[in-house]
């Protein structure tokens, strides 16, 4: 008979996959953390070592795949033991994203150049970058906890990003409109937003795969999110 | 064609041990239900029950309601030999009978029980075993011993050979037990097959076995039925801590 939870290769592996995973989170928080940084800054070097650094965060998704994959074909779990590796496979897959986005806004810093004067008048921004981490954070903690109503109060933040979103964009266009010059670092900084906006996005999806993770129900796409 | 099975309160008694406790269960029409559960839990106590396979064994008392459709198996008009050819039984070891053909198998039981016309015997053996896959496989060799064919195909004609008689429901005791994973793979397939036409209910050692194959999965434990659920349900959110312990292997 085959026993996967119960026998101790399979648990050593399946917390190493855990393991790894986790090693994601913290390495996709410090990338964000660092590109928000680097942009308030307008530092470049900072910048630079976000745009290096993302490549290691990428090796490490192919390797959680890799492990999710092994574990999936060689010891064909089942129920909560199912749930938490597919569930890692598409954490991780959100967590890659989140890389990628901080690599974009950490690209605008060389648009932006050491004068980002303009953002301190659109506070959106970094009200914005704050709550995508928080929520990030918040996220990769119900997952580690398998703590459902942590990560059902994730997805509800992700409301308060896209109102900012919407509000800091309007704020920009009207710079634009103002002032001609100002059209090419407004354009930066409204994609800075708009990637700020898919970080929270992707850590609303974090959460979401937590809710199934532990309660082996799918909230997505608003469903039954309001719930416990 | 299929029929449901409902057992009410079916208990299995082996002298003074109760084996089945009380196991309400109902067995929808054309689907496969998978019956899981640990060694001893009394799964194939309970599959022998509802083809009467315990009458007359010797210390062994069976109580509470089976009904095949709406009929009760117990019913004193109905004949359990006559029963046994509406509900069907496939074993864990292939056992055809060993003296006889792989055509006289098959028809060994509707000739007995006058189901077929002398004349309708050939197109009744080459219908099952077409059923079965079996008949590009044996065609040539009707009349060779069965017990010549590899385990797989004996498994595959033991199957024809209860098809036969065009049973409502087939039970199967770990069907694919002796088999290697190719024969399994083929009876598998075969009963996606077959249950369209065929109620199938099959006690399984095998967790991915029980998943791949059923529709419904019934979870046995200590001759209580814990759960029993849709299959992809059981598998992927199961209600009861009792059934996530014994399918992710954290038991006892």
């Amino acid at each position: 008979m085959n026993l996967p939870g119960g026998s101790r290769h399979f648990q050593e592996e399946f917390s190493a996959l855990r393991h790894q995973l986790l090693e994601m989170g913290a390495m996709a928080e410090e990338l964000l953390r660092f590109a928000v940084e680097a942009l308030m800054e307008g530092n470049v070097e900072k910048a630079d070592s976000v745009i290096l650094a993302d490549r290691e965060l990428d090796a490490m998704e192919v390797e959680v795949d890799e492990a999710g994959i092994h574990l999936l074909a060689l010891h064909q779990p089942f129920a909560r033991d199912l749930r938490v590796i597919t569930m890692i496979l598409r954490i991780a897959n959100d967590l890659e994203r989140v890389g990628d986005h901080a690599v974009n806004i950490a690209e605008t810093v060389h648009h932006l150049g050491s004068a980002p004067s303009l953002l301190t008048r659109v506070p959106q921004l970094e009200e914005m970058a704050r709550i995508s981490r928080e929520m990030l954070t918040q996220a990769l903690d119900s997952f580690v906890r398998g703590d459902s109503v942590v990560a059902r109060e994730v997805c509800r933040r992700d409301d308060r990003v896209d109102s900012l979103h919407e509000s800091g964009f309007r704020s920009l266009l009207k710079h634009m409109a103002d002032d001609p010059q100002l059209v090419g670092r407004a354009m930066s900084l409204i994609l800075v937003g708009r990637n700020l906006e898919r970080v929270a996005d992707l850590a609303t999806n974090v959460a979401e795969d937590v809710v199934y993770m532990v309660e082996g129900r799918s909230i997505k796409h608003g469903a039954g999110r309001r719930e416990p | 064609m299929a029929e449901t099975m409902r057992t009410q309160d079916l208990r299995v008694f082996f002298g003074d041990t109760e084996a089945v406790k009380g196991v309400d269960l109902e067995i929808p029409a054309a689907a496969v239900t998978s019956i899981i559960g640990p060694s001893g839990c009394g799964k194939s106590a309970l599959i022998r029950a509802l083809n009467r396979m315990h009458d007359g064994v010797p210390g062994v008392r069976v109580s509470g309601r089976i009904y095949l459709g709406n009929r009760e198996i117990h019913d004193e008009g109905l004949d359990p030999v006559l029963l046994r050819t509406r509900v069907g039984m496939v074993f864990q070891r292939p056992n055809p009978f060993p003296t006889m053909s792989i055509r006289q198998n098959i028809t060994f039981a509707p000739r007995r029980h006058g189901l077929v016309q002398k004349g309708e015997e050939s197109s009744l053996v080459e219908m099952v075993l077409r059923r079965t896959g079996l008949w590009d496989e044996v065609k040539d060799r009707l009349d060779h011993p069965a017990i010549a064919l590899s385990s797989g195909q004996q498994q595959r004609i033991c199957i024809a050979r209860a098809l036969a008689v065009r049973p409502q429901i087939l039970l199967m005791d770990e069907p694919t037990a002796a088999l290697d994973p190719t024969a399994t793979h083929r009876i598998e397939a075969l009963l996606y097959e077959l249950k369209r036409d065929v109620t199938i209910v099959i006690v399984t050692h095998n967790m991915q076995q029980a998943a791949r194959v059923s529709d419904r999965t019934a979870f046995l434990d200590d001759g209580c039925l814990v759960e029993y659920e849709e299959t992809d349900r059981l598998f992927t959110n199961p209600a009861r801590e009792r059934t996530e312990a014994y399918i992710t292997g954290r038991f006892g």
